[in-house]
């Protein structure tokens, strides 16, 4: 399939100016994850940002380009049940034979460069304030290189998820126009095993109770939500025309849907955090808006605005509560708030899309379509990110030691704090 | 500190153990739901099917959490 749909030179232009918008997603989604962190881990969150962006860019273009593919390039499929079951791309590695043009291949390779660093930037939210350096190069390299491409393909590169109608009479097959199942519900799967593997923060949990640890700048959380939101529509809009085959007259409908969501997702967050807690809370609102966005970009596309807006409501809402009930009740340490927003907002912006799909898109089986790709992403893709970060921790331990986690990551890995003027780092939080 | 040792040795061959079972009931619920996908034509026998697949996830998934939690509510 080389053709896009609509004006291809005009398409292509819109295409681009979306693309050079998506860094701001990432740029959002890091600083609000520094500003979860504690302070004496704020350098190191941020150069970590940095170093996995090249890492998840190298192992994508070396490998992951060639096991994603694209919709009619080679691929490996095999036939089963008489079906054909489309698995992995089988292109040439490194960027050989892909034509560096303006067609949609390369765009969307172009494209995917920042998707697969956003993904990638999703786990070190989870493994804030104790996940070493190099441990998050190689676990990227091991996501962007392999876990990544693979859904990927079976979603965007013409894989069995997206033939499900085709092959399985299931509605139009999986639906994912802006990458909530390969982008958020990776990333944020990745971050449960992460958050798993490395273990708590010292003194998160005890037999006293669960200490809070409040992240160290709520404005840096609140500026990240703000930035990352036109990131996030040139994402959502990108991969509209690229992988849904939307057309440019379609965008305006894309924008409205994800800024309406996150609007209301972290509105949503804030009521239900005044509800709980007597007042609103600063950074799960933040949370509220990035668990929408993350909902609104497996939907954006095939939803009416009315539905967004509800999408939104209801995203903000389960991000809140799934925030504590991981901290308080499951027992996990999440301080990005990663699993909640992108693993459980983006399942649940797969799932909106099955139940609030406008008419053009609300075929039969549509939701059953969905179900496949949600019950693919838990018993396949989570186990896989675990096995793989299991086995690299055998290899090389992904925890800092206890030194380095009293002395801070900035110290410790990188010999000199983010803020050399202020030393105040709090040993005793308040338990719950 | 013999007993304390033991004990704790138990207990980490036990949540190994429930890790192995949730990783398998993870898996266990996806085959089920490709397999329904493969072998049933009929709408209502493949939603049933698939509906057991994630039943059978939620539990594996169930497993892990508690797993993965010592026994002071700790997360390993």
């Amino acid at each position: 399939m080389n053709s896009m749909p609509g004006n291809f030179d005009g398409t292509a232009a819109v295409v681009c100016f979306c693309i050079l918008l998506a860094p701001l997603a990432l740029a959002g989604l890091a600083i609000a994850n520094c500003g979860l962190g504690r302070s004496r881990s704020a350098s190191h969150a941020m150069l970590s940002v940095l170093c996995v962006m090249g890492v998840a860019a190298l192992a994508w273009l070396f490998c992951g380009v060639a096991w994603q593919g694209y919709p009619g390039r080679p691929a490996h499929a095999i036939t089963l049940a008489g079906a054909h079951w489309n698995w992995i791309g089988a292109g040439p590695f490194f960027l050989r034979g892909l034509p560096l043009d303006a067609s949609p291949p390369a765009l969307a390779a172009w494209l995917q460069i920042f998707t697969v660093a956003l993904a990638a930037l999703i786990p070190l939210g989870a493994g804030a304030d104790r996940w070493r350096l190099g441990a998050a190069c190689l676990s990227t390299a091991l996501l962007a290189g392999w876990t990544y491409p693979l859904f990927a393909h079976w979603v965007w590169g013409g894989g069995w998820l997206a033939q499900l109608g085709a092959q399985h009479g299931l509605g139009g097959g999986f639906l994912d126009p802006g990458g909530a199942s390969s982008i958020h519900a990776v990333g944020g799967l990745t971050a449960l095993a992460v958050a798993w593997i490395v273990g708590p923060r010292r003194g998160k949990f005890s037999a006293e109770g669960t200490a809070a640890i409040p992240g160290h700048n709520a404005v840096l959380v609140g500026f990240g939500a703000l930035l990352a939101m036109p990131g996030w529509i040139a994402v959502n809009a990108a991969g509209s025309l690229l992988f849904a085959g939307a057309t440019p007259a379609a965008l305006p409908l894309v924008a409205i849907n994800t800024t309406l969501s996150a609007g209301l997702g972290a509105l949503a967050a804030a009521a239900m955090t005044r509800f709980r807690f007597g007042r609103p809370d600063a950074s799960l609102c933040a949370n509220g808006c990035f668990g929408a966005l993350a909902a609104s970009s497996g939907c954006c596309l095939l939803v009416t605005p009315a539905s967004a807006a509800l999408i939104g409501l209801m995203a903000g809402a389960l991000v809140a509560w799934s925030v504590e009930l991981l901290d308080l009740r499951l027992g996990v340490d999440d301080p990005g708030g990663s699993i909640s927003q992108h693993a459980i907002g983006g399942i649940w912006g797969l799932m909106a899309a099955g139940l609030f799909a406008r008419a053009d898109y609300a075929r039969e089986g549509q939701m059953l379509a969905q179900l496949v790709g949600i019950a693919t992403l838990i018993g396949f893709v989570l186990p896989l990110s675990y096995g793989l970060n299991w086995l690299l921790n055998h290899l090389y331990p992904q925890r800092v030691s206890a030194e380095g986690e009293w002395q801070g990551l900035d110290l410790y890995e990188l010999g000199a704090g983010a803020y050399p003027e202020f030393v105040i780092h709090r040993e005793d939080f308040p338990q719950r | 500190m013999v007993l304390s040792r033991t004990l704790r040795h138990g207990f980490a061959a036990g949540s190994m153990l429930l890790k192995t079972g949730g990783f398998f009931f993870l898996l266990s619920g996806w085959a089920i739901v490709l397999g329904a996908l493969a072998l049933l034509g009929s709408p209502a026998a493949r939603g049933a099917f698939m509906a057991a697949g994630m039943a059978l996830e939620i539990g594996g998934l169930a497993i892990l959490v508690r797993s993965h939690r010592a026994p002071g509510g700790r997360s390993r």
